[in-house]
Parts: structure tokens; sequence; C-alpha cells
């Protein structure tokens, strides 16, 4: 019989501990430097085995909210499965979907997963007390004139001075914005997570309700053709904040935008396959815009000082009510754990992580190269536009299709030393594009209509390659067509750049 | 104090901008879901379809509510006194349900012992 109810803040730390002392191989506490308002030791996990230099990480963040009761329960029920399935060498199934044990096997290898399930755990402890509010949002800051709380998702950097959607009120039920960016030390512990481990490049907070999945920006409509119009430009203070309007748009690379939706949607299809429930992908402004929230801060940082990681966040708004019965939050838990689990593999590289899998060494670093020198092509981008969703359908299934595995290693070895024999116009040989042929075949043998469809189109476009140059392919491929106005290629994934082209 | 679930319609976007000012605890999630109805409205009417907006959880029906279905909204959480304020300054107000019996903080928490029971029964 699964759980029957909700956990207290104690019961969420409890979970942690024993997730560590449990499964030690796979699982560590980390331990944040501040305590809560009330003085409460707040801490995190980090699921992964193994290291190397190129591995991605995932930050889950939850209970920011404290009458939102099922995103901690969902975040350590999801900690709990990940680390039993992978010790027990099992599959993990949420209603109608299946990740096999070679992903999860996939994902405990190659990934980072980090995961602080409880950002606010004095407001839980608030909510749940007999003498508490079960409605209380913000943290338990004793403000200065008697009123109580911070709204921990108003308080990041990010146009936090704006004032837009914030109340500088301390006494406001819902929005106070603190005294100032970071003046609680819950928000100073996140951002620390993403300080201290600089391979974040994802992050989901977990919300409830509204059933969306929501991608930046929050403080206005987006657009992706004026970089000069931006959150860093102090010529356009004063008129964020309207949606629907033409005075201001933020910014938003073409290449992110297009990854935010790809990958959104693989998530959005995910948790629609547990039980039917299909949640809205939006950007996250909708009528009222939002400033100092946790995902634009999270994304900000890299424009910011390009030196940080480019990170992908989202906020995901789980169920339909803050406080289900428990029955239902089970349900919500397992949406939660299927598009959790959907979105750590968008956001491992599959170059990378076959590689990985392939008993030499393998150096992909010309390959990055070659990466951005697809950007420049028309075909290029088109490819590149497809990439999450081929990616994803790879990395799904290179843990148990050993067939799956033996092409797409040998064709990456392939590829990477065509392009070491010389890396201006690497030859692709017949039987090298004879392998990729193979593998999509194989990639494209999937009930998912998105998959077949991206195999297909690549499939059409082998031939372009066959005993020809790469850049002789490309432009064979690229011939009279045009890029789509509102597809652009994804940049590199690995953003540790020191100039960023986008901006 | 009692407290009730409730949607809040306004008359045009501007005015449901302008509930912000309030100090009222609205859920500002729920407008995104109204901003994607009221543009695949415009949509169905630009293209001279016949629109048909589903109301969300506890949202009003179509049928008893009429002209709601074209006006954005927001979800709230708010006391009659409350409520009476916005109705006064010409917003309209649909009670879903007190909030006491939503309110399951309290009457459904359980142990960590008795989670990981019922995690490894699972």
């Amino acid at each position: 019989m699964p759980p029957t109810g909700y956990l207290t803040s104690v019961g969420v730390e409890s979970c942690l501990q024993y997730l560590a002392a449990t499964y030690p191989g796979i699982c560590q506490l980390i331990t944040l430097p501040e305590t809560s308002i009330e003085g409460r030791t707040m801490r995190a996990v980090k699921l992964g085995s193994g290291g190397g230099a190129h591995r991605h990480g995932l930050l889950l963040l939850g209970g920011a909210h404290a009458r939102e009761l099922v995103p901690p329960d969902a975040l350590v029920s999801l900690a709990f499965r990940l680390c039993q399935a992978y010790s027990a060498g099992t599959s993990l199934t949420f209603g109608g979907r299946t990740y096999a044990a070679g992903t999860i096997k996939l994902l405990i290898e190659s990934l980072d997963t980090f995961i602080l399930p409880l950002v606010n755990p004095d407001g839980r402890t608030f909510v749940q007390a007999p003498t508490g509010d079960a409605w209380w949002r913000k943290n338990r800051r004793p403000n200065p004139g008697g009123c109580v709380g911070v709204d921990l998702n108003r308080n990041y950097d990010f146009l936090w001075s704006s004032g837009i959607g914030t109340s500088a009120s301390s006494c406001d039920y819902q929005i106070f914005k603190g005294t100032a960016p970071f003046s609680e030390p819950e928000t100073r512990n996140v951002r620390w997570m993403l300080d201290a481990y600089p391979n974040i490049e994802c992050l989901v907070d977990v919300h409830s309700y509204s059933e969306l999945f929501l991608y930046p920006w929050g403080d206005d409509d987006n657009q992706t053709t004026d970089p000069s119009m931006n959150f860093m430009n102090p010529a356009y203070n004063g008129l964020r904040g309207t949606p629907g309007d033409s005075m201001y748009r933020e910014y938003i690379p073409a290449a992110d935008l297009n990854w935010y939706v790809t990958s959104g949607g693989q998530v959005r299809t995910a948790i629609a396959a547990v039980r039917g429930h299909t949640y809205l992908l939006e950007q996250s402004v909708g009528l009222y815009p939002t400033s100092g929230t946790s995902d634009d801060y999270a994304y900000s940082r890299h424009f910011v000082d390009p030196s940080k990681a480019r990170v992908y966040a989202y906020t995901l708004e789980i169920g339909r009510e803050f406080q289900p019965v428990y029955g239902e939050a089970l349900q919500e838990i397992d949406e939660t754990s299927s598009g959790l689990i959907q979105f750590a593999i968008q956001c491992l590289c599959a170059v990378e992580t076959t590689a990985l899998r392939s008993k030499r060494m393998v150096d992909v670093a010309h390959l990055r190269t070659w990466r951005a020198r697809l950007e420049a092509s028309v075909a290029g981008q088109r490819y590149l536009a497809l990439e999450p969703v081929v990616s994803s359908a790879l990395l799904a299934r290179i843990g148990d299709d050993e067939a799956l595995r033996h092409e797409a290693v040998g064709l990456l070895e392939g590829i990477v030393e065509a392009v070491a024999a010389d890396p201006e116009a690497p030859r692709m040989k017949a039987d090298l594009v004879d392998r990729a042929e193979r593998l999509l075949e194989r990639l494209g043998a999937v009930d998912d209509p998105e998959v077949r469809s991206a195999v297909k189109v690549l499939q059409g476009e082998t031939r372009h390659f066959r005993d020809r140059t790469i850049p002789e392919g490309l432009k064979l491929a690229s011939r009279g067509q045009e890029v789509p106005p509102t597809v652009a290629p994804p940049t590199s994934r690995r953003s540790h750049r020191p100039t960023d082209p986008d901006r | 104090m009692r407290r009730f679930f409730v949607r809040v319609f306004a008359s045009d976007r501007r005015t449901l901008a302008a509930l912000q000012g309030y100090g009222l605890d609205l859920f500002r999630g729920t407008t995104v879901a109204a901003r994607v109805a009221m543009r695949l409205r415009a949509a169905a009417v630009e293209t001279q379809a016949v629109a048909r907006t589903e109301p969300g959880e506890g949202g009003a029906p179509a049928d008893s509510m009429g002209a709601l279905q074209d006006m954005p909204w927001i979800d709230g959480l708010l006391t009659l006194e409350e409520i009476e304020r916005l109705v006064v300054d010409g917003y309209r107000v649909l009670i879903n349900e007190d909030a006491d019996r939503r309110a399951r903080a309290r009457t459904e928490t359980i142990e960590f012992e008795e989670w990981l029971k019922g995690m490894e029964g699972d």
C-alpha cells in the first residue's frame, strides 16, 4: 500500500538522510551553508555515480511556497525511486509511461541530479502546525512592524528592483519581495547550489497548481530579434511588465527558445502518458508579469556573466489543487516523476553520453567545433532543430538496446576519426553513411510520431553526404532552402564559453 | 476568518491587471491558462469558427455564467469582505468552495517511517 499522507518538514529531512545512508554509492547528502529563518538545517541530495569533465547537472527545487504540499513529496519520492531502481536494476513505471532499467542506469551514471525538495522548511512546518495557517505561502521572516514572511519566489535577483508583479509591503499576504534581492537565507542557499555546482545547466522549480510547464521570461512577452532589448538594458527601465503592448519585449535567443519549446514538449508528452492530463507548455508571463523568480534568475545568470553556465530553467506547476486528497497527490507525484525523468534525459548530451559508452577514448572536442559550424548552414540549422527529439529518443534506448548502442558508438567513432583526419572537410565514407542509416532505421521504429517524423527528415538527407565532405553535403542539402523564421539553431549546450554570440 | 476559493472575472486584461493593486491572495499562474484560452478563442473568432472555451477545475459553467467565458480570469483565495469589495468595483466573482474543505495540511500528514513503509511496499 503506497503512502497515505504528506510528509512533514522533519519527514522530508529524514528521507534525504535515509537515502544518503542507504545508497551511499549514488546519493550524497549536501548540507546547505545557511539555516532557514527559524534555524532549520537545509539539505539537498546529489544523485549520480562516476565522474568526468563533461557531466551535466540538473537541479530540482520544491517547496518554496509553503501551502503547495505536493512538490516536496514528489521530489523525495522521485529520489527514492531512482535510487531503488538503479540499485535493483529495474525499470520505473508511472501509469502509462515506463523508463527502462538502462535509461535509469544511464541517468545515474551520466548526470548529476541535485534535489533540494524543501526550499521553505519553516513555511511547511507552519502550514502543518495545529495553530498555523494551511494557506500560508511565504517564509517565516519576522518583518519590522509585525508582519511575517517574504515570498521566496520573488526574492531572486532578476529585475528585483523593478517591482514587476511584486509587493514592497511586508504585510502583503502573498508577494512581498523582501528588503533586497537574496535577503532570505533560503534563496541564498539556492544561489549557493548554482555557484557551488557550476555544471548545473538545467533546473526545474516545482510548484502547484495549474498543470503548466513554464519557460522564461516572466517579466514581459518574449522576442528573438533585438538582443539590445533585454533585462540588463537600463534604457528600458519602466517600460517592462506590460504583456501585449509594443513598448518592450524581453529578448531570448531563438536557439534557446527552440530548445525550451522542443524539450518542454517532450516533458509534456511524458506527463500526459501517465494518465492523460495534458499540461500547457507556455512562456511564464501569462497575464500577470513577474520579477524575482527562480527560473528567470537561473536562466539570466549566463547573460549577466557569460562565464557562468547557461541554465535552462523551467517552472512546473503541478496538479489542480494546493492540497489534494493524498490519493490524487500520488497521481500527481507519478506525473511529476515521469516529466522530470524525461527532462533529465533532455539535459544529457547524446554525443557525450554515447562517447562514454565507447571502449575507445573518444574526444568529442572537434565535434563541438563542428556543431558551431552546422549552425552557419541552413541544413545544419534544420538538423540541430531536430536534435532534442532525436537525442532524447536515442538516450532513452541506448542503455537497454545493445544493437542500437553498437550502431551509435560505431557511428560516433567513425565521425570523430573522419574529423580528426581532416578537421576542415571531413569525408563521410559510404560505410559511415550506411551506419547512420541503420541507426536511423532503428531509432525510427518507435510509436512516438514526433520521433518518427524527425527521423524521416534525417533519412531523406543522408544521400547528400555519401562519399562527400561535410561542407559539400551541407551545401547540397541547403540548396534552395530558407531558414524557417521561428526556428533557429540550438547553440552549443556546453555553456562555459568566454563570449556569447547571442548577446 | 473564512476564506473561499474563487475565480475572479474582469471585463478586460487591463482591469484584470489592476487587481494586482488590491493586495489579494490571487494565483498568478492561473492567468497563463486564461491567456491561452483567450488566445484560442480569438483565433476561433477570427476564423469564424464556433468557439468553445472550457472553464478550468471548479470554473464557471458556460451555460450558467454566459459571457464569463469571454472574460479574462484569475483564481484566488478570498474572504467574503474581499469578494464584496471586488463585486462593488465591477468584478464578477465565482465562489468555488470553502477553503476549509480543501485544507489537508494537518489532516493528511504522516511520519517518515510510515511513508517509508508505504514506498517499500508500493
